[in-house]
């Protein structure tokens, strides 16, 4: 089996109030996009209930740094109460929704994800050799990106949200 | 043997109202008008007090080069299935209300006309060019080609049924 390491484990973020669901699920696809992560998006769950909508998504995208090494940040988004509502903004009529998100976040370090360092023990325990003694500079600099790449999308997040209290 | 590579399923779970028949319709036509052979593997129907049940396995196929061949496999099952009376634009239109779960997943098929299955040698031949000539093709492009074709179908069921997430950023990654 591959070997994962959890660098983030299940951070959260509440908001409750106005935004918009499109935008904030677009602007989560967009950036991993631009990033280079490939797309996976487990789930998709949306419940249509009298006091608004029910939303939960679960993507995973993964992002190969090297042949060996893979970047994986799942985000779970969960959005209660979602209702629709009309807002006027500078004298224009706009769209929005109204409810409670949260978004709980976790950043995966994945090493041998091709699963080539597994068929033997010996493969197995020069693998971790290599990796924490040899390759240690290479290893921390691949957990640095990850984190990078995480800590960027919790900013531009919570940059999205803070535009809809003002 | 031919050689059976899966794909990662994407789930879609909605509950509320819909044109049920509606996206059946929109998701076979798909199928066929992406030049897949549509295939229909399993269809059971089950009338339930609190409305029907449906469970539905579809399977589209198509040779995407003489080696490799597509399957997007669609998994329904559906509960609770009961027509409404919905309005529309002021006009009373026929819907359902449904529980809906889809898998979007499926595989390709490599050697799918057996061709390096007459010898041993031609097993060994067939295994290294899957692992060393042809795998970052294999790997990239024919499974992102199939990946990111599931995640058309997936923006389009999520748009028939009136979702709120219809965005894909990766829509440009398959033409």
């Amino acid at each position: 089996m591959s070997e994962r390491e959890i660098l983030v484990d299940k951070r959260r973020m509440t908001y409750e109030g106005l935004f918009s669901v499109a935008d904030l699920y677009s602007l989560i696809d967009e950036y991993f996009e631009e990033k280079g992560y490939d797309k996976h998006e487990k789930k998709n769950i949306e419940r249509v209930t009298p006091n608004g909508k029910d939303i939960e998504i679960e993507v995973e995208p993964w992002k190969k740094i090297t042949d060996y090494a893979q970047s994986i940040i799942r985000v779970r988004i969960l959005m209660t109460g979602i209702k629709e509502v009309e807002v006027e903004k500078d004298g224009v009529k706009i769209k929005l929704n109204q409810g409670k998100v949260q978004l709980i976040f976790d950043a995966i370090f994945e090493t041998d994800y091709e699963h080539r360092w597994e068929a033997k023990p010996v493969f197995h325990f020069v693998r971790t050799i290599v990796d924490r003694y040899l390759y240690k500079t290479y290893t921390n600099q691949y957990k640095g990106e990850v984190m990078n790449d995480f800590n960027m999308l919790v900013y531009q997040i919570k940059a999205f949200l803070n535009l809809y209290r003002h | 043997m031919s050689i059976n590579i899966p794909v990662r399923t994407l789930r879609i779970r909605y509950t509320g109202i819909g044109d049920y028949n509606g996206l059946l319709t929109m998701i076979r036509t798909w199928i066929v008008d992406q030049g897949y052979e549509f295939q229909e593997t399993v269809n059971k129907w089950n009338d339930e007090i609190g409305g029907h049940e449906h469970e539905l396995t579809w399977i589209g196929s198509k040779n995407w080069t003489e080696y490799c061949k597509y399957h997007i496999k669609l998994v329904f099952h559906t509960w609770q299935i009961r027509d409404v009376e919905s309005v529309e634009n002021g006009e009373k239109v026929q819907k359902q209300h449904f529980k809906l779960q889809v898998d979007i997943g499926g595989s390709f098929e490599l050697d799918y006309k057996n061709r390096y299955e007459k010898t041993r040698w031609l097993r060994s031949l067939r295994d290294f060019y899957n692992n060393y000539i042809a795998f970052k093709k294999i790997t990239g492009e024919w499974y992102d080609t199939l990946y990111f074709t599931n995640y058309k179908l997936h923006r389009l069921i999520k748009e028939k049924l009136g979702m709120e997430t219809i965005t894909d950023a990766s829509r440009i990654r398959v033409t």
